[in-house]
């Protein structure tokens, strides 16, 4: 399939905050990797790195709360996925995050969530609203393969 | 997320088929965590069918990691597939633990403190 140019379209999906459904999620970005004709490689790193703001938005955003609600919002297009995800949560400043790779905090046993998502995606961004809640923009860019270059016939394009 | 324990000589070794995220997590530390409470002195993680593990599973291999060295024993690693040795690479853990490619050294590695 030759993928349009114009194309561009919007996937959402809603959870309530339990880990549980973060199985529905890792679904969802499976259909949204196939989407994106991304390689095995770049699926990996946007499964984990939107998996870890899926986890983080459910237990320090909405404190575990089944009532509160985490919304992923993934924008597709012919040459970046933009993934949204906001919680209801009270907000917090990325910037104070230890370095989990400094040699005192290397064997801590949590803090490497936001750290991964900025190695694995190509840009992320927090938003505080308000007091409603938290919203991270992460872009992953998609790097062109031969197969884009063949359209349905088989007969390639280059 | 599945989870199988062969408890062998006083150690044992975790199977583990699945994503290790979501509320997997919290079955893996549970599996894990009975296995050293009841006193074993070394844990092989047999993750040869896991694809993906989430930062809270390797805080969960870290901690039990310490709990056994505390205890003089031992926690190795084996058959990782490519993309957790990526997530291992990033984050440095990579030379903090022992990973195997064969049962047999994997056995041998934790029989040495025996």
């Amino acid at each position: 399939m030759k993928i349009n140019k114009t194309q561009k379209r919007n996937i959402t999906l809603d959870i309530p905050s339990e880990f549980r459904h973060i199985y529905l999620l890792d679904d969802v970005l499976a259909y949204v990797a196939k989407e994106m004709n991304f390689d095995e490689e770049t699926e990996e790193q946007v499964n984990l790195a939107v998996i870890e703001a899926g986890t983080n938005a459910i237990k320090h955003g909405n404190k575990n709360d089944p009532n509160k609600i985490v919304h992923f919002r993934f924008n597709i297009s012919d040459d970046k996925l933009v993934v949204y995800i906001k919680d209801s949560g009270c907000g917090f400043d990325p910037s104070i995050i230890d370095d989990p790779l400094s040699p005192e905090n290397v064997m801590k046993t949590c803090g490497r969530g936001i750290f991964l998502m900025k190695n694995l995606m190509d840009e992320v961004e927090f938003t505080v609203i308000g007091d409603c809640g938290t919203e991270v923009k992460m872009v992953k860019y998609r790097i062109p393969s031969k197969a884009d270059n063949i359209d349905d016939s088989g007969i390639c394009n280059n | 997320m599945k989870i199988d324990v062969e408890n062998r000589d006083n150690g044992a070794i975790l199977h583990l088929e699945g994503k290790i995220i979501g509320d997997g997590v919290a079955r893996f530390r549970h599996a894990i965590e009975e296995q050293i409470n009841s006193n074993v002195s070394w844990i092989i993680l047999d993750l040869s069918e896991v694809p993906l593990m989430d930062s809270s599973a390797l805080g969960t291999i870290i901690m039990a990691f310490l709990k056994l060295k505390e205890k003089k024993g031992k926690l190795v690693l084996l058959y990782v597939q490519k993309s957790i040795l990526e997530i291992l690479n990033i984050t440095k853990l990579n030379s903090m633990f022992e990973i195997y490619d064969n049962m047999q050294s994997a056995f041998d590695a934790v029989q040495i403190n025996q």
